[in-house]
């Protein structure tokens, strides 16, 4: 096989060096890596949520008793005090910085 | 360097040097002199380190949180130093868990692993930590990452039970607990010597974690250090 001239083989280099920086200057500088890290970051957190919401669809939809579905809303209901109280009480601590 | 530098450092030696003859005695107890379990056989000798590194983890993450409160609070660099080694930790108690359950689980169930409700929980647990460790590297600026983390430290800690709670509702095939059950007291669940084993090696796996904790916790001390000197010289 003929080598290729020189000056394709810089051209093609640089240009995959261009590509380089400016990604990595793309994910450093934008924080959109961050904003994709933050639904895996709170994923696990949301698991109680996911699990109920599905529980309580799945009793809505086969028509079941309000009873089977209960210890799942409370469960929500748990995590909505939870959550709101400590949204609220975290919120001030984290903002001023 | 400082003047307290020398004994801490040798009261981090003995403490490191008791937790080996701990883990060793424990290891011994529960390997040698505690009988094998009557329906699991030797396999079940592994609950030694098991069960110690769960509990160790747990504690990890409740330093955490500890440590996430501590610096929002107060704004205190040591705090937050405390709660990224404390979380180092329990993503690495965490996993060893992980890895012994799975040692366990292929000749006691036969398989690696399983979506069981407790291996759920754990796995969820590691996740969120490690979820905790990138965040923290991610973010340039020091204290934006320091409070951001420690958001995540106090909510990940909290949430907790909820997790426990719907993945058990979830799904449960998981040994019930054994050795505390509400209606009997410890020591009529099991052998006498395989509590004496656990608690050693519990007591051992306890001050191993410290003494990492200790190390690791002078290591950040020390990346602050070079950072404000850094700082001070201009460059």
């Amino acid at each position: 096989m003929r080598r290729l001239p020189s000056t394709w083989r810089t051209d093609f280099c640089s240009d995959i060096r261009l590509l380089d920086s400016a990604f990595v200057r793309f994910w450093a500088t934008a924080g959109l890596i961050l904003a994709l890290l933050l639904p895996l970051v709170l994923f696990p957190l949301m698991i109680p949520v996911i699990l109920g919401t599905i529980r309580c669809m799945e009793n809505i939809l086969r028509m079941g008793e309000l009873g089977e579905a209960l210890p799942w809303l409370r469960l929500l209901l748990g995590f909505d005090v939870i959550f709101l109280t400590l949204g609220v009480l975290l919120f001030d601590h984290v903002i001023e910085s | 360097m400082k003047k307290g530098a020398q004994p801490i450092k040798k009261r981090r030696g003995i403490l490191g040097a008791l937790a080996l003859i701990a883990i060793a005695v424990g290891l011994y107890r529960g390997l040698a002199i505690a009988p094998p379990d009557a329906y699991q056989g030797q396999v079940q000798r592994i609950m030694y380190l098991h069960l110690p590194s769960i509990l160790t983890a747990y504690l990890s993450y409740f330093l955490v949180f500890i440590g996430s409160g501590m610096y929002l609070w107060k704004r205190e660099k040591r705090d937050d130093i405390l709660a990224h080694s404390a979380a180092e930790l329990g993503v690495l108690f965490t996993a060893l868990t992980i890895i012994e359950g799975s040692i366990w689980g292929r000749p006691t169930w036969g398989v690696w692993w399983t979506w069981d409700a407790r291996l759920t929980l754990t796995a969820i647990l590691l996740l969120i930590y490690i979820g905790y460790l990138m965040l923290r590297s991610l973010i340039e600026d020091e204290n934006r990452a320091a409070s951001a983390a420690a958001v995540l430290g106090i909510i990940g800690f909290l949430d907790i039970p909820l997790i426990h709670m719907s993945v058990y509702w979830w799904r449960t095939l998981h040994q019930p607990p054994s050795i505390l059950q509400p209606n009997k007291a410890p020591w009529e669940n099991v052998h006498p010597s395989m509590l004496i084993a656990l608690t050693i090696s519990f007591v051992g796996f306890l001050l191993l974690y410290f003494y990492l904790l200790s190390l690791r916790y002078r290591f950040g001390e020390m990346r602050c250090e070079i950072k404000a000197r850094r700082l001070a010289r201009g460059g």
